[in-house]
């Protein structure tokens, strides 16, 4: 029983040394990192970074209405855990000509978290935004995943900010000339706290 | 290996191999597979030979020894009536000649056979027992024993010990069971021998018939036939070591591809190209050809690898594929914001789906599945995928899985992108768990030439890493 004991207590305190924070992480978790990581096994937001990009978010940018919601769940992922956002989406047109709107895209109705296929993935490793990942829908041959990068500054925390670059894969078929990403490509979208 | 014995010439008649024009000549076989069975006093080398026979002839070389005295030394020439079969099966049902060639390069003996007997040497049943000569005993016939169709177990009747439920010659449960025995249950490892590189356990394969074949569960090396397929009526060892260099593995392929004057040039290429913001690659043919891809006309918006459709007719034959993970990089938004551009140096799930339709080609055209390679070259490590899977674990995957991949694949790797170690063992369990495909080993080419295999160890903890020869 003794013996138990012992073993149950420094179970506890190695799976306490390995959480980092998100900045840590951030920060060591590149090709030639400042500082290595040390072992991790959760990546917690210690300094809740991530609070005050929770929240309902409204912006337009060339005639379409952008509105993003984000809330902030702990201890996510598999044998690696870590605190992340998850984003929901909803684009539209301005209402023009007697239509009130048309829906572009919409999955603010996707009740399940894990499948809003817009995941928070970590903070930049300068710490000046979040990086969360998106993947919508494409034809084939063409690209329409990557990275969504937002940042909302702590002296304007109203406003965000909103940008994406698609991801470099391999595909087989030529992508249609007409198609478009969800997210313009490097266009900043400016949102406003709901 | 070389016999060394200059003084031997085996004549070879009646085939029609370029060997066999001549004559074949001790001198020249050449052998990479030994084997040793022992029977008491008795014991057989076995060697292969690896450059000789078609795809109706095999040539085994035996040595048989009593008492540490060598009795007899031949070649011996097993001949099929009909082509063996892709998984050597038929050899379990041999119909054709079996002939002995000594050293003085005469026929010293024959069988014939007729789906697997020799109507002129007595039957040797129970399977794997009386070995040199004596014969065994006569078998005892019960419902089910000797497994065969007019003597099927009763329904009631429990099975005999140790048999595992029958499995239909199908592909469940890592079932890539060569030779294939419909009705005769899976292969059980009956005796372990080694740990092969692969990790997969080589050693004594036998199913309720009684088949026997020595090797791993993916790929037979020799069997043992339970009449003692040979030239001398039940003496002799009854192994059969098949065609198919056991060292041709991948290993062996990607060392000579990386000696290969021209895959070096095109690799070099390459990695100096990791820093353009697009990738870019090459896809190389069976005919020896390869073409350049690169998006010539490439924007941030527009900066995909497009790949020829690998399913279309005239791109059957692309065997590998070499491309580019683009550096990380920094980029300014339209509010000059900086914005870091990372990717995962490792192969993507639409890289592996590529390579998976490369794999279903070469099944397709009869090609080697380990022939077909995928290679990423990154400022990191480069890495090389090759399958040594069986053709039922082979699969390909739709747009819509491959869209939730994308995702999963992201969250999998979010926080293995600062070791290669760590990004390999996220790589190796996402095909296993996620993606649920078997048979994809990972290589490292590293900076020395030399070659690493990477493998997901037993229980999937960590990786275990071997350094090819």
């Amino acid at each position: 029983m003794k013996n138990f004991l012992i073993i149950f207590v420094l179970f506890t305190i190695s799976c306490k040394s390995q959480t980092i924070s998100l900045e840590t992480a951030a920060q060591c978790m590149q090709q030639n990192p400042t500082f290595p990581c040390p072992p991790f096994n959760y990546v917690k937001d210690v300094n809740n970074v991530l609070n005050k990009y929770v929240g309902d978010w409204k912006g337009t940018f060339n005639g379409l209405t952008y509105e993003i919601r984000f809330i902030k769940k702990e201890y996510q992922g598999e044998d690696i855990k870590d605190d992340r956002l998850i984003g929901r989406i909803r684009i539209t047109t301005a209402p023009s000509g007697g239509f009130a709107y048309l829906t572009i895209f919409d999955n603010f109705g996707e009740t399940d978290d894990a499948k809003t296929g817009f995941t928070g993935s970590r903070l930049q490793s300068d710490l000046n935004g979040y990086m969360a990942y998106f993947v919508g829908e494409a034809p084939e041959g063409c690209i329409n995943y990557g990275m969504v990068y937002i940042t909302v500054l702590d002296s304007s925390p109203n406003q965000m900010k909103l940008d994406f670059f698609p991801d470099y894969d391999t595909v087989v078929e030529d992508c249609p000339t007409s198609f478009q990403t969800t997210f313009p490509v490097k266009q900043v979208i400016n949102l406003t706290k709901q | 290996m070389k016999t060394g014995r200059k003084d031997l010439k085996i004549p070879m008649a009646g085939k029609s191999l370029a060997y066999s024009k001549g004559a074949l000549e001790f001198e020249s076989l050449e052998t990479d597979f030994i084997l040793k069975k022992e029977e008491g006093e008795v014991a057989y080398y076995i060697f292969g030979i690896s450059n000789a026979g078609d795809e109706s002839t095999i040539y085994n070389f035996e040595v048989k020894e009593v008492g540490g005295d060598i009795e007899r030394a031949e070649l011996i020439e097993f001949s099929s009536a009909t082509p063996y079969e892709e998984d050597y099966s038929n050899l379990f049902r041999f119909s054709g000649t079996v002939t002995a060639y000594n050293e003085q390069k005469q026929q010293v003996s024959i069988g014939i056979f007729d789906e697997g007997v020799n109507p002129e040497c007595p039957s040797t049943y129970p399977p794997g027992e009386g070995g040199g000569g004596g014969g065994g005993e006569m078998p005892v016939i019960t419902p089910g024993w000797p497994p065969d169709p007019y003597n099927p177990i009763p329904p009631d009747w429990p099975q005999w010990p140790g048999s595992p439920p029958d499995s239909g010659g199908g592909g469940e449960s890592g079932g890539n069971i060569p030779p294939n025995t419909a009705g005769c249950g899976e292969y059980m490892l009956a005796i372990f021998f080694y740990e092969n590189s692969n990790g997969d356990d080589v050693g004594l394969w036998v199913n309720e018939c009684g088949h026997q074949y020595f090797g791993s569960q993916p790929k037979s090396y020799a069997i043992m036939t339970t009449n003692k397929i040979g030239p001398h009526c039940n003496d002799g060892s009854g192994i059969i070591i098949l065609p198919g260099n056991p060292k041709d593995t991948p290993c062996k392929k990607i060392k000579e591809q990386r000696e290969n004057e021209d895959f070096k040039e095109k690799i070099q290429d390459l990695q100096s190209k990791t820093g353009l913001k697009k990738e870019t690659g090459y896809t190389h043919r069976s005919d020896g050809s390869s073409t350049y891809h690169d998006n010539a006309s490439a924007t941030d918006e527009k900066n995909t690898l497009h790949l020829p459709k690998a399913t279309l007719s005239n791109n059957k034959n692309i065997t590998c594929f070499t491309h580019t993970h683009v550096d990380d990089f920094w980029y300014t938004n339209s509010e000059g914001i900086y914005r870091p551009k990372e990717g995962i140096k490792i192969f993507s799930p639409a890289d592996i789906n590529y390579f998976m339709q490369l794999v279903i080609n070469a099944q397709e055209e009869g090609r080697p599945l380990d022939s077909v390679c995928g290679i990423m070259i990154s400022s990191m490590v480069n890495y090389q995928i090759r399958f040594t899977g069986n053709q039922y674990q082979i699969k390909t995957f739709t747009k819509a899985q491959l869209d939730i991949f994308r995702v999963e694949f992201e969250k999998y790797m979010r926080y293995r992108k600062d070791k290669s170690k760590s990004l390999e063992f996220g790589f190796l369990k996402f095909l296993d768990e996620k993606m649920n495909l078997k048979g994809v080993v990972l290589y490292r080419m590293n900076d020395d030439n030399s070659t690493t295999e990477i493998k997901l160890n037993s229980n999937k903890s960590e990786t275990t890493e071997s350094k090819c020869p």
